[in-house]
């Protein structure tokens, strides 16, 4: 019965990385999402894995917060699937994102070396 | 109820887009050459709980919960649904214990919680004056005109005197009006508006009295009211201005006060048909106490501040007037307070009772949902098995009791609105503001709010437990956990509980009951049937007329016969009242015996004993030949005689009125004739000796009420009565009609007010927790059916299983009966005020009312133990 509440505590852990994975993925063009979750860990050298339980709700909680939009198409072999793609403010989103994500990496990076260098010294 | 369309299909494309990822994945297990079955089963599992992942994704779309509750609220009744006997049972269980309470709530609404009706009524507050034994005493004009001096904590103080019995002799006939000689702050301390003219005003209150005192309506004003502007003056309009005729004194009418508008000294007392301004002069007796005095506190002085200035004015008065206030002090208190603090302890009580009624119908519905969650078990397991949260399986079955207790609610409250009426109609005539008794909105609230309570409290634990269940335990084929299982002990706590509070009830009924027959029994004296009193008070402004003794004796006895020619009249007297009869005390002297000692003593017309029947035991009683100049007679009651001369006849024994002291030369008086005790004062404590004198030969103890058995209805009498008291006097007017039943049934009223309640109570609480103990041992044998059967198969008798099913009974009854008589104990101090006759720890009471519980609680196991005794052990093997 604890299940929702691990659920829940992997969104809150993943929350901005997998929006961020989610927009990054849809940059380049419609999505369904199947597709996103093979894509990301495609991309990520199997490494990371958008488990469904979060990555439907955060698709659903982006298109509320219209970052996002979805519509049904018919896919190649006639199936009707829901695909979502980057609206403009989605794109403008991705871009703060990225840049913050970037510089929280290079701050992370310059912080662990510069304990490294200490510890070294 | 149903969801919005666009909900729907929202739902139906998350349904679709999971169904695709599943399809997608499966698709490329297969690609990736697995059997198609086996590629299912992958993408199923990789994509995890797809009822779960709905649920959350779902969450996003915000709104969820409002629409769990719906969904929830849906289930629920669709359960309760498809099992009316269940809800209807819990529903008529909770409506009636609701309804009860919210009859309660709205009597203590409208007697103990609404504000009285004037502006800032809470700033209103009561002066009395103590003595030494510390009970409340009315004020001379002396300390009120001090007081109204020095006291600072008061935006004002006004002084009240109550006149109940004053003669408005103008218009076509004289008529007996309630007047209030108010001082000069009165009205605005209270806030009243003029329907019509105006209120007093300073230039209202001129000291025009030469001797300084406030008898009398020199150079007054008046303010009517509503009423007797409506009923005596036909709502005129031009009464403004004019005067009316107050015990022959012409007093202006300078308005007409709202018809909302009114006061009274408290509860029971006369309410005022005209207010006259008034001078209370410092001449007046300062041992005279006879004001109401009411003060408003400044808004920045609390009570307490008030009090501790008045203590100090108080102490100061004690040093300049010593002889009259020596040992005075002054209490304050809220004038809300002074009116309704003698009942609030009674109201009090009753709403104990009735949230112990309360307490046994939710336990008994807590014991129902216990049960049913028992037998729900595996519904629950497989819904948290495909991942409901506990939370949310919580929410669910708090949802349901909730609802439950809600639909209890509304059937409380149609009851509540069937029976309000009754119970306001059995309420004593002397119940504070029982006109202010409503089912308004506040009660509706109290009744929404405890229903939602009930619910919480009556679901949270079977919820708690039903929700923390083992699963796997459960989802094996149900099989049922034996004797001593928790749910047991926690149905077999709650009914303990039932036991115990209903026992309490159960004794408190019981007193009321005894309190109730002994007030009954009480032997009366009289025939109450068929007799009117009224007040045939003689016109005393006409002093002129009365002056001497013997023209207010003579105006008594022509009034009587007066009457007594009536037709439809079988006999009238002037007299005491029985039951509230007033009195003077009168000092004895008998021959022989070297003492005095004082009885009460009145003067009575010769008719009077057969009038109210009392019984002569012997002698004779008053006749025509009692005259002023023959010799000086008297009639006593048993109680005198008992007590003047014990064990012999009185008749002819002889007696003298006396001061403190033996008299000089003794007037003898003989008693002529020997009556029963008649219950002259109230129907508690003993008997009251009397002494009784001819109207003929009175000292002066009068009392102005006429008695008169009728044969007619006393409606009809009223012209022929009128005119009669007319014929002594011009101006003579006839008081309010009442019958001593009337009177005698006002002193039952509270006991039966309280008697009802209580006991309807304890009815109540007796059916609930018969009905809990038979459910939980019924229960308990349904569920150990299976255990039964087994032991009757090895060989048990069906003897032995009936004592191992009523030895869980006995146990419960037996500590919840220990439980109840200790609480019982413990709160009996509660009850002293209402009982009478006997002790709040009657013996009798208590051993009674306990022994007959108990064998109800055993019949109540007993019938559902037997049943078990009949079981097949080969059916019951192979039943689950």
């Amino acid at each position: 019965m604890l299940r929702k509440k691990q659920y829940q505590n992997r969104i809150d852990l993943l929350q901005g990385t997998l929006d961020l994975l989610i927009l990054q993925t849809l940059q380049w063009g419609p999505q369904h999402g199947y597709g996103i979750s093979q894509a990301i860990r495609a991309n990520s050298g199997e490494v990371l894995r958008a488990d469904t339980g979060s990555l439907y709700p955060a698709l659903h909680r982006l298109e509320r917060q219209r970052w996002i939009a979805s519509s049904w198409t018919v896919s190649e072999n006639k199936q009707r699937t829901k695909v979502y793609r980057l609206t403009a403010a989605g794109k403008k989103q991705l871009a703060s994102e990225r840049s913050r994500w970037e510089q929280l990496v290079a701050a992370m990076a310059s912080a662990m070396n510069a304990a490294k260098k200490e510890s070294g010294a | 109820m149903r969801f919005p369309l666009w909900r729907r299909r929202q739902d139906e494309d998350l349904d679709e887009e999971i169904r695709n990822h599943l399809q997608m994945a499966m698709r490329d297990h297969v690609d990736r050459g697995q059997p198609a079955e086996e590629a299912h089963r992958s993408a199923l599992r990789e994509f995890g709980n797809v009822a779960l992942v709905k649920e959350v994704t779902r969450d996003m779309w915000g709104w969820t919960w409002l629409e769990r509750l719906a969904q929830d609220v849906r289930f629920g009744l669709r359960l309760l649904r498809r099992s009316p006997g269940f809800t209807a049972l819990a529903v008529l269980t909770l409506g009636v214990a609701l309804g009860a309470s919210a009859i309660m709530f709205s009597i203590i609404n409208g007697v103990l919680l609404l504000p009285l009706p004037y502006r800032d009524s809470n700033r209103l507050v009561r002066l009395y004056t103590t003595a030494g034994d510390g009970k409340n005493d009315a004020v001379s004009a002396l300390d009120f005109i001090d007081w109204a001096r020095q006291a600072r904590s008061f935006e004002g103080i006004a002084a009240i005197h109550t006149s109940p019995f004053e003669t408005l002799n103008d218009r076509d006939f004289p008529e007996q009006i309630v007047v209030m000689a108010v001082s000069s702050e009165f009205f605005r301390l209270l806030g009243a508006l003029p329907a019509m003219g105006r209120l007093f005003q300073p230039g209202d209150f001129v000291f025009s009295n030469r001797d300084g005192r406030n008898s009398g309506y020199d150079g007054a004003v008046a303010v009517l009211s509503y009423g007797l502007w409506q009923s005596r003056y036909g709502s005129d309009q031009n009464l403004i201005g004019h005067s009316i005729s107050i015990e022959g004194k012409s007093v202006k009418v300078v308005g007409v006060a709202a018809p909302d508008f009114q006061f009274s000294a408290g509860v029971g007392q006369p309410k005022a048909d005209c207010w006259v301004s008034s001078v209370f002069g410092e001449k007046e007796d300062p041992r005279f106490r006879s004001l109401m005095v009411i003060g408003r506190t400044r808004k920045d002085v609390t009570l307490g501040q008030a009090q501790a200035e008045m203590n100090a004015i108080a102490s100061g008065i004690k040093r300049t007037r010593p002889k009259t206030n020596a040992n005075r002090s002054v209490r304050l208190l809220s004038l809300h307070e002074s009116m309704v603090g003698n009942v609030r302890r009674q109201l009090l009580v009753l709403f104990g009772a009735v949230a112990f009624v309360l307490l046994i119908a939710c336990s008994n519905i807590a014991n129902l949902l216990l049960a049913r969650a028992a037998t729900r078990q595996k519904e629950i397991a497989v819904r948290s098995s495909v991942g409901a949260s506990r939370w949310r399986l919580m929410r669910q079955l708090l949802t349901e009791s909730v609802l439950l207790c809600l639909l209890g609610g509304l059937a409380g409250i149609l009851l509540a609105l069937c029976c309000k009426n009754a119970i306001i109609a059995l309420a004593p005539e002397d119940l504070p503001r029982v006109d202010a008794i409503v089912f308004d909105a506040k009660s509706f609230a109290f009744m929404f709010l405890s229903a939602l309570l009930t619910g919480v409290l009556c679901g949270v634990v079977p919820a708690l437990r039903a929700s923390r269940m083992d699963l796997t335990e459960a989802l094996k084929d149900g099989t049922l956990s034996p004797m001593g299982s928790r749910r047991g002990w926690l149905g077999h706590g709650l009914v303990t509980a039932q036991i115990s509070l209903t026992l309490m009830l159960l004794i408190a009924s019981g007193l009321m009951i005894r309190t109730y027959a002994r007030l009954h029994a009480v032997p009366l004296g009289f025939d109450a049937a068929n007799v009117i009193v009224f007040n045939a008070r003689p016109p005393l402004f006409k002093s002129q007329n009365y002056r001497r003794l013997d023209a207010w004796t003579g105006y008594c006895e022509s009034v009587a016969k007066q009457i007594q020619r009536i037709p439809g009249v079988d006999s009238a007297a002037m007299g005491a009242l029985p039951i509230k009869g007033a009195a003077v005390g009168m000092g004895v002297y008998v021959e022989g015996q070297d003492k005095v000692t004082s009885y009460n003593s009145v003067s009575t017309t010769s008719e009077y004993f057969r009038v109210i029947g009392a019984r002569l035991l012997e002698g004779r009683l008053f006749n025509e030949s009692d005259r002023a100049d023959s010799l000086r007679v008297a009639i006593v009651n048993q109680s005198v005689a008992q007590r003047l001369w014990p064990g012999s006849n009185p008749i002819g024994k002889r007696f003298a009125p006396a001061g403190r002291e033996k008299p000089a030369n003794p007037e003898w008086i003989q008693v002529i004739g020997l009556v029963a005790d008649v219950r002259m004062s109230g129907l508690e404590g003993p008997p009251v000796p009397f002494i009784y004198i001819p109207m003929s030969q009175s000292q002066g103890a009068f009392s102005f009420m006429a008695l008169v058995r009728i044969t007619t209805s006393p409606s009809s009498l009223v012209p022929l009565l009128r005119k009669a008291l007319q014929n002594v006097d011009r101006d003579a007017a006839l008081g309010k009609i009442e019958t001593i039943e009337e009177i005698l049934d006002s002193k039952f009223a509270e006991r039966r007010f309280n008697l009802l309640l209580i006991s309807v109570f304890g009815g109540l609480a007796f059916v609930l927790a018969t009905i809990g103990i038979y459910g939980t041992i019924a229960y308990s044998v349904s569920r150990r059916t299976h255990e039964i059967g087994i032991r009757m198969a090895l060989g048990a008798q069906a003897g032995n299983v009936l004592r191992l099913l009523i030895r869980q009974g006995l146990w419960m009854l037996t500590i919840g009966e220990a439980i109840g008589l200790a609480g019982a104990l413990a709160l009996n101090k509660l009850l002293s005020s209402m009982v009478f006759g006997v002790t709040t720890t009657d013996a009798l009471t208590y051993i009674v009312v306990s022994l007959t519980w108990a064998a109800v609680a055993i019949l109540a196991s007993f019938l559902p133990a037997r049943r078990a005794t009949w079981i097949d052990p080969m059916l019951a093997l192979r039943c689950e």
